[in-house]
C-alpha cells in the first residue's frame, strides 16, 4: 500500500485474531470507524510511532477481505460521480463468497464499524433470501427448524392478510 | 491466511444484525418468511419492522418527497404527496367453487395499512373480516391502478369513508425506453403521467418531483393507459409518452396486453334509461380505430371503475354473460349532455360468500 500523506501518522498496523499483521494506509483504515477512532485517539496524544491495533474477533482471511473493500472505497471516497462503478464493484465483490464467508464478513463489518460494508452485506443477504421459501432458507444457511408445529402454525396465521 | 475453519452458525447471528437484514427485505410476506426460519431469527425481528413494510407492493406507497409546499398538490405545508397503488382482488372459495366470488379493491396509503373499498366505487367496505383463512380462498389480482394522494395525518385516509372526497386523479407510470433494459432501473426512473379530475394532464418526474403540464387549457383528457408503445403523442417534453385522449371515452387494454379498446357511452335518445356503447379496437398497422361489435370474446367482462378499466374472465362470475360492460354510472358518464343516472349492471357485494370461513 502506498503512503501518500505527510501527516505524522500515515500508516497503522492491524493485527488479526490469528496474529497476522497488516500494514494499512490511514485513509484506507478510516473506512472503518473502529480503526479511525483508534487513530484519532493516538493522534490526540501526539504519538508519532506507528500504532498497532489488535482485532481479536477477525481472522486474517476475513480481515483481508474487509481491507480489500476499504481500499476500494477509499479510492472513491472523494468522488461521488463514480457511484455506479463502485456499486457494480460492490456487487461483484460479494458474489464471490460462500455463505460462511458472508456470515463472518458481516460480523467483521459490524465489529469494525464499517457501515457501508455492513449495509452492503445485509442487503446482499436479504436479496438472496427474498425469493426463497422458509425451507430453502434453512437449507442454504444450514439452520435447524427449532419451532414446535404449534408455534409454526401460529406464525403462519399471524397475519393472514399478507397474501402477496 | 488462517487454515483454521471456524464453524459458522447463521442462527447465532446477533439479533441486531438479523434485524438489519430483515429491514432490507421489501415486503411483509418476506419478513414473515424470515421470522419463520428459526426461533432466533423470529425473535430478532421487532413488530415495528413488520408493520413498517408494505403489503401490496414493495414499491408503493412512494413518497414524492421532492414536491414541496406551495404546490397544487398540497393544501398546507404539513402535507406531503404520496404515490399509491390500488389493487383489485378477486377472492374465490376453493372450498365450494359454486359460492359467488368476491371482488374488492385495496389501497395502501401507509405501509401495512389497507383501505379496502368496493371494487367499482370508492366506498369503503366496513367491518372487513380480519380473520380470512386463505387456505380456503384463492386470491387473484385483476388489476393495479395508481394515483397521487396528499396526506398530512397518517390516519387521514382511514377516517374518510368515501374516497371521492379526495381530489381524484389517475396515474399511469412510464419508463423511458432507454432505461428499461438497465438493471438499475427503479421506480425513481419512472415518469408518472397524471390525469387530473378536471381532465388536465401532467407529468411528474419521480426522481426530482418536477411536474410539467402537458395539456393546454382547452384540451381535456378522459382516460389514460400505457399500451405497448404503438400510440405516441409526441410532446415537447422528454420522455416520449403514449397518450391517447378522448372525450367521455374509456380506454381498456386486454388482459394479454395485445389489444386496446376504446369505449364510449352515449344516450340514444332523450329517454334516460336507454344506454348504448360504441366500441372501437385499435388497428395498429393502420393506426386507426375500427368499430367492433364487442370485445370479440364471450369469455370476458369489462369492468369500468373510477380507477380505470380491467377485463375479467366470465368463468369467475357464475351466471354472468360474457362480452358485457359492468360499471357504476357515476364513473362512466354518458357521451351526450344528458347526465343519466343509470345503473347498467352494478354488482352489489354481499357478505354471503364469507360463510366459507370455517
Amino acid at each position: 500500500m502506498a503512503s501518500s500523506s505527510s501527516s505524522s501518522l500515515s500508516r497503522v498496523v492491524v493485527k488479526s485474531s490469528d496474529n497476522n499483521l497488516f500494514v494499512v494506509n490511514k485513509k484506507v483504515a478510516s473506512q472503518s470507524q473502529l480503526l479511525k477512532q483508534c487513530i484519532d485517539n493516538m493522534e490526540e496524544k501526539g504519538t508519532n510511532d506507528v500504532i498497532l491495533i489488535p482485532l481479536s474477533n477477525v481472522t486474517s482471511n476475513i480481515l483481508t477481505l474487509v481491507l480489500e473493500y476499504c481500499e476500494k472505497h477509499a479510492d472513491f471516497a472523494d468522488d461521488d460521480n463514480n457511484n455506479q462503478e463502485l456499486k457494480q464493484w460492490d456487487h461483484e465483490f460479494l458474489k464471490k463468497f460462500d455463505y460462511a464467508t458472508l456470515n463472518s464478513l458481516t460480523m467483521a463489518a459490524d465489529y469494525m464499524v464499517t457501515k457501508s460494508l455492513l449495509n452492503l452485506c445485509c442487503q446482499f443477504i436479504a436479496d438472496s433470501i427474498k425469493d426463497l421459501t422458509v425451507q430453502q432458507i434453512r437449507q442454504i444457511f444450514d439452520i435447524k427448524n427449532d419451532f414446535t408445529p404449534q408455534e409454526e402454525a401460529d406464525i403462519k396465521n399471524e397475519n393472514a392478510w399478507a397474501f402477496r | 491466511m488462517s487454515g483454521r475453519r471456524r464453524a459458522v452458525c447463521w442462527s447465532d447471528l446477533p439479533p441486531e444484525l438479523l434485524s438489519k437484514i430483515a429491514e432490507c427485505l421489501d415486503s411483509r410476506p418476506q419478513i414473515q418468511q424470515f421470522r419463520a426460519v428459526c426461533k432466533s431469527w423470529g425473535s430478532a425481528i421487532s413488530p415495528s419492522v413488520l408493520t413498517s413494510k408494505n403489503i401490496l407492493s414493495p414499491l408503493f406507497p412512494y413518497p414524492l418527497t421532492n414536491i414541496q409546499y406551495p404546490s397544487p398538490w398540497l393544501d398546507s405545508p404539513t402535507q406531503s404527496p404520496v404515490l399509491v397503488s390500488t389493487s383489485v382482488f378477486l377472492l374465490r372459495s376453493t372450498f365450494d367453487p359454486n359460492l359467488p366470488p368476491w371482488l374488492f379493491a385495496a389501497e395502501e396509503l401507509h405501509p401495512g395499512k389497507l383501505f379496502v373499498s368496493k371494487s367499482l366505487s370508492p366506498i369503503a367496505i366496513e367491518n372487513f373480516p380480519t380473520d380470512l383463512d386463505f387456505s380456503y380462498i384463492q386470491v387473484s389480482e385483476l388489476a393495479v391502478f395508481h394515483r397521487v394522494r396528499s396526506a398530512d395525518d397518517p390516519t387521514d385516509l382511514f377516517t374518510k369513508k368515501h374516497l371521492s372526497d379526495f381530489n381524484d386523479n389517475r396515474v399511469v407510470l412510464f419508463v423511458h425506453p432507454s432505461k428499461i433494459t438497465s438493471p438499475t432501473t427503479g421506480i425513481g426512473d419512472c415518469t408518472a403521467m397524471v390525469l387530473h379530475h378536471n381532465g388536465a394532464l401532467s407529468a411528474i418526474v419521480l426522481k426530482n418531483g418536477r411536474e410539467v403540464s402537458i395539456s393546454s387549457m382547452l384540451r381535456k383528457f378522459d382516460d389514460i393507459v400505457n399500451f405497448k408503445g404503438n400510440i405516441y403523442a409526441k410532446i415537447t417534453y422528454d420522455p416520449i409518452v403514449e397518450v391517447y385522449c378522448g372525450k367521455r371515452k374509456r380506454l381498456a387494454v386486454s388482459s394479454d396486453q395485445q389489444e386496446l379498446f376504446l369505449i364510449y357511452r352515449w344516450c340514444r335518445s332523450t329517454v334516460s334509461d336507454v344506454v348504448a356503447f360504441n366500441i372501437y379496437k385499435l388497428n395498429e398497422q393502420e393506426s386507426k380505430w375500427e368499430r367492433v361489435k364487442g370485445f370479440g370474446d364471450d369469455r370476458i367482462i369489462l369492468f369500468v371503475t373510477f380507477d380505470g378499466c380491467f377485463f375479467a374472465s366470465v368463468n369467475d362470475f357464475q351466471g354472468w354473460k360474457g362480452n358485457c360492460i359492468v360499471f357504476y354510472s357515476a364513473c362512466f358518464a354518458s357521451y351526450s349532455s344528458l347526465n343519466a343516472i343509470v345503473l347498467v349492471r352494478f354488482w352489489f357485494i354481499t357478505w354471503r360468500m364469507m360463510v366459507v370461513n370455517i
